[in-house]
């Protein structure tokens, strides 16, 4: 039994460095987490900006415009290893999301200018807006000031104290890690000397509620600290609204203002300088104080208020590349900041564009969604029909539409004379597979009741008849039982997988001499058998599968699998379901040979849909395989086993929302590893026994259909 | 009249003798409470729709005590009167009509019929609640059609009796839609003699409440317990098939209670129950994990 402690399970990928972590590797758990705590659709882009830049990702969208509900953005970094312990940076992670998320959960897009505050007193109604009502709350909130800049940067770090307060009062499980994830992204003391009071005033904000920056006694700024300080411990309440932080706002803006603006921080704790800082008023438009873009957070302004287009617009990704074309104001601007700052999501960019491209992680080398559409590119070759698939991302937990190729094709012919020598070798066992499959039809008996006529009397039914004679009542003489037959209606599609590793060598297989009554001279009678490869046993298995299934009259497919990079995956028929046993079946057994990957998804995906398209009322899925999934770019690599895993889970749980029944059986001993999570809740074994594989997969196929 | 044992502590009731005679604890969420007493002014029957556990059938424990007191109230004059008696029968598949109606029985050489718990409600005038009805068959469910339209009487073929329901009987049904297959979904002849009252989880607030009153803890271990129930119902449709319920909730803080640590207590209660799915576990344990310390 596992507990909830501290020890989460480290997944495998991780960065180099032992402890850290790189957030691709915990996404999936992290997305689920964020739905859980938003109840909302959540996209986590990883991002090479500053932590402190990525905290207010929360801003950024409210200036943009992008809309607070629906479709929510956070940002991550790519990866984070400030800790020694692998829980610490993770809990690192846990916490920065949960703030990420608590601006969403206690409302910080939610400013409603006419809504009153209910810890302080209203102070917007006694200042004048300087534009009506049509204007956005924020906007008329903004305007009551003379210098939005501080007013703004004032209300950032107001309502950032506010969420930090709400997110460890409602979770106090993250509390440890939130506090030393506030405390990492706090100013040092030893970078104030040289600023104006008013910007170190302003720095020191985002620590205020931490004692340790009053008791820095620093110069002049003691008194105007305290008293923001009294304010914030009025916000500080559990009910405490996003409009109380705009009160809270003002009455720290009017402290702000009293600080005298040319003064410089000289020294604090021993450190001084006779450098001299500009004031932020005084910028013009560059990087603000280290937490804000005050270019970025200007421009928006701007565009918001009216003095550019209309403010109800929010600026598309052209304007915003033709700004920083003409470097106004913004610097750097790349893609990812187009896609938080426009509330673009992924789905609406052309494919070459990606979440993670700028990402630190190894997923960035791989374009995965290279230019050009795939079906514009991919021919048919002779004898092929195309099918196309889509294929689940479990990292942002979407399909990619019609993201693969399925390349149907009747196998080619050999000679039948593989199927005749399996039948003949393995005699003993083809009888006996054969006779149990006859077993079947009377184990498909089930008893009627309540007959006329039958078999035999219901003793129940004889002694309820006989109670109601004696009550006076008329027997209906319904006590017979009768075993009825069931008609077997089960279509089942066995997929084969034809993998290159399926021509490993088996290692109990050793040569083996075997006589060969055919051959002319005593001598030679016993002859050298070659060692026998995986795909060998599943050819064999096939082969007896089919002999015995016939026995049933099931309506059953025999599909091979492989896959070479999502444009070609192959599925190959060997049998087709409705398709009656004919010598030519049995001449394309022959051609069963390795080829290349195992993209699991999208095979299983085209079985379904034949099966699908079955009327029978039992439908199964064999999934026959000697390894975890593992394509050319299955995945954000070609290693990427996560990816694979649960794109062939996805593919098995739309199996069983259509009623399809998937059943995996893997030859792989390794297999228990990732078919705990790639059929969760489907049926699979692991055949320890390699050699048990003909034996074994015609009496499970009778376990599941019977 | 309640028949207490000497060897155990246990009580046992004739079922048409089960009333409720403590008030039950219930929060009301919408208007479901004069929606019930208007129905039952009209005998109109009533069908509670809504997820497992999430109150249906103490709403009804609540409304029958509710209707027992206004019975004593306008019948003063004759105090004798018990009030309502809450007959309940757990529908499955098996369920015959014998079952619900009733059956002859041997008795030495004779026989002797024995009602059904169906007819007893119908002659006691009780309400008569058949809990998860779906799960019944569908030529017995129709039994109750003539008792659920204008009516009022119940057919008993072996009989040959056509009972007349007492004044107060009244027909209630329940079923919960989420997890109901479209094979077992009510016949349009069956849901069309019914209202139909609809049931949600509750919301935070009210549901602490609930979890304060139930478990007998403390308001900030409820509300952290109802912030859980919030966050993991956020996955309906997404990753569960069937969200937690307040009585698991409630479970939960029982064990808490009882020392379990909270986070343990959670996991067990709250996770492993509504899920088999690892992943999905891994991502609620961070929300339990996040809400307790």
């Amino acid at each position: 039994m596992s507990e909830i402690v501290s020890n989460r399970e480290q997944p495998k990928g991780t960065v180099d460095t032992y402890f850290g972590i790189e957030f691709a590797s915990i996404e999936p758990v992290m997305l689920v987490y964020c739905m859980a705590m938003t109840g909302k659709e959540v996209e986590i882009s990883t991002g090479k900006d500053s932590v402190i830049s990525l905290r207010n990702n929360w801003w950024r969208q409210i200036t943009s415009g992008n809309p607070p509900d629906g479709h929510i953005n956070v940002s991550v970094p790519a990866t984070f290893m400030d800790y020694a312990s692998y829980d610490d940076n993770f809990g690192w992670y846990k916490s920065f999301l949960t703030q990420q998320l608590g601006h969403v959960e206690f409302g910080s897009s939610d400013f409603d200018f006419d809504k009153d505050s209910s810890l302080f007193e209203n102070l917007r109604s006694g200042m004048r807006p300087e534009n009506g009502c049509t204007e956005s709350s924020y906007y008329r909130y903004f305007s009551l000031f003379d210098d939005r800049l501080l007013a703004t940067r004032i209300f950032v770090a107001i309502e950032n104290a506010r969420i930090n307060y709400l997110v460890k009062f409602f979770y106090p499980g993250v509390k440890y890690y939130y506090q030393r994830m506030q405390e990492g992204t706090l100013l040092a003391l030893a970078q104030l000397p040289g600023m104006t009071l008013r910007r170190a005033f302003c720095e020191l904000l985002d620590g205020l509620e931490f004692d340790a920056v009053l008791a820095a006694n620093i110069d002049a700024l003691y008194e105007p600290l305290s008293e923001a300080r009294a304010v914030l411990d009025r916000l500080f309440s559990p009910s405490a609204a996003v409009e109380d932080s705009a009160e809270a706002a003002i009455r720290v803006y009017y402290i702000a203002k009293k600080i005298p603006k040319n003064l410089f921080v000289s020294s604090v704790e021993g450190y001084a300088s006779e450098h001299r800082e500009p004031d932020f008023s005084e910028m013009d438009g560059q990087e603000f104080m280290g937490n804000f873009n005050v270019g970025q957070m200007k421009l928006d302004m701007e565009m918001r208020a009216g003095t550019g287009p209309k403010s109800t617009m929010p600026m598309t990704a052209e304007d915003l590349k033709k700004l920083a074309d003409q470097k106004i104001g913004i610097t750097d601007i790349q893609d990812a900041q187009f896609l938080s700052s426009t509330g673009l999501s992924a789905a609406d960019l052309p494919r070459g564009v990606h979440v993670y491209q700028f990402s630190q992680s190894k997923f960035q080398q791989v374009d995965r969604y290279q230019p050009g559409d795939p079906k514009s590119s991919i021919m048919a070759e002779e004898g092929e029909k195309l099918f196309y698939y889509d294929e689940w991302d479990f990292r942002t937990r979407r399909y990619i539409g019609e993201w693969c190729c399925v390349r149907e094709k009747v196998l080619g012919e050999g000679s039948s004379y593989f199927y005749e020598k399996t039948l003949e070798s393995r005699k003993s066992l083809a009888a006996e597979l054969k006779r149990q499959f006859e077993k079947l039809p009377a184990e498909l008996l089930y008893k009627a009741k309540n007959l006329d006529d039958g078999d035999e009397f219901d003793l129940d039914l004889v002694i309820g008849e006989l109670m109601d004679k004696k009550a006076g009542q008329t027997p209906s003489g319904k006590v017979y039982w009768k075993k009825k037959k069931i008609q077997r209606d089960v279509a089942v599609a066995f997929l084969l997988d034809m993998s290159g590793s399926t021509a490993d060598l088996i290692n109990k297989s050793r040569p083996t001499m075997e006589y060969d009554e055919s051959i002319k001279y005593d001598f030679m009678k016993f002859v050298m058998q070659p060692r026998r490869r995986i795909i060998d046993l599943e050819k064999e298995s096939i082969v007896l599968l089919i002999h015995a299934i016939e026995t049933l009259g099931d309506n059953y497919g025999i599909y091979g699998f492989s896959g070479h990079g999502r444009s070609k995956v192959q599925f190959l028929i060997i049998k087709d379901l409705n398709e009656s046993l004919t010598e030519k079946i049995k001449r394309r057994v022959d051609m069963i040979a390795p080829i290349h990957g195992t993209r699991m998804g999208p095979a299983i995906r085209h079985a379904v849909t034949k099966l699908d398209a079955c009327g029978s009322s039992l439908k199964l899925l064999f999934l026959v395989s000697d390894g975890y999934p593992q394509d050319s770019l299955y995945g954000y690599d070609d290693d990427d086993k996560e990816y694979a895993i649960h794109d062939t889970k996805m593919a098995l749980i739309e199996a069983s929302k259509k009623n399809i029944t998937p059943f995996c059986l893997t030859v792989d001993s390794a297999g228990n590893d990732y078919l705990r999570t790639m059929c969760n809740d489907i049926g699979y074994e692991v055949l320890d026994d390699i050699e048990m594989l003909p034996h074994r997969l015609p009496m499970l196929y009778k376990k599941l259909s019977g | 009249m309640p028949l207490k044992s000497k060897r155990h502590d246990y009580k046992s009731h004739i079922i048409e003798e089960y009333y409720i005679t403590e008030e039950p604890f219930y929060l009301p969420l919408i208007d479901e409470i004069k929606l019930f007493e208007a129905a039952y002014a009209e005998r109109i029957p009533v069908l509670l729709k809504g997820p497992t556990g999430c109150g249906k059938t103490r709403f009804l424990e609540y409304m029958t005590y509710r209707m027992s007191r206004k019975l004593h109230e306008k019948a003063s004059s004759s105090p004798n009167h018990d009030g309502i008696p809450l007959i309940t029968i757990a529908c499955h598949e098996d369920l015959t009509a014998s079952d619900l109606v009733g059956k002859y029985l041997l008795e030495g050489d004779t026989t002797r019929w024995v009602d059904g718990p169906l007819t007893r409600a119908v002659k006691s005038g009780g309400i008569c609640y058949l809990d998860e009805v779906v799960e019944a068959r569908k030529d017995t469910i129709v039994l109750i059609h003539p008792l659920a339209d204008h009516r009022r009487s119940l057919y008993i073929e072996k009989k040959g009796e056509m009972l007349e329901a007492s004044d107060s009987f009244m027909l209630v049904i329940s079923y919960n839609p989420g997890y109901q297959s479209i094979l077992k979904n009510l016949k349009h002849s069956t849901r069309q003699r019914f209202i139909a009252i609809e049931f949600t989880h509750p919301p935070k607030e009210i549901e602490s409440k609930i979890i304060a009153h139930e478990a007998g803890v403390d308001d900030n271990l409820a509300g952290r317990l109802a912030r859980l129930g919030e966050k993991i119902r956020n996955l309906k449709e997404q990753d569960l098939s069937e969200v937690i319920s307040t009585r698991l909730l409630i479970y939960a803080a029982r064990l808490i209670k009882e020392g379990i640590p909270a986070r343990r207590a959670c996991e067990v209660a709250a996770v492993w129950s509504i899920t088999d799915d690892q992943e999905v576990q891994k991502s609620l344990k961070e929300v339990v994990t996040a809400i307790f310390e």
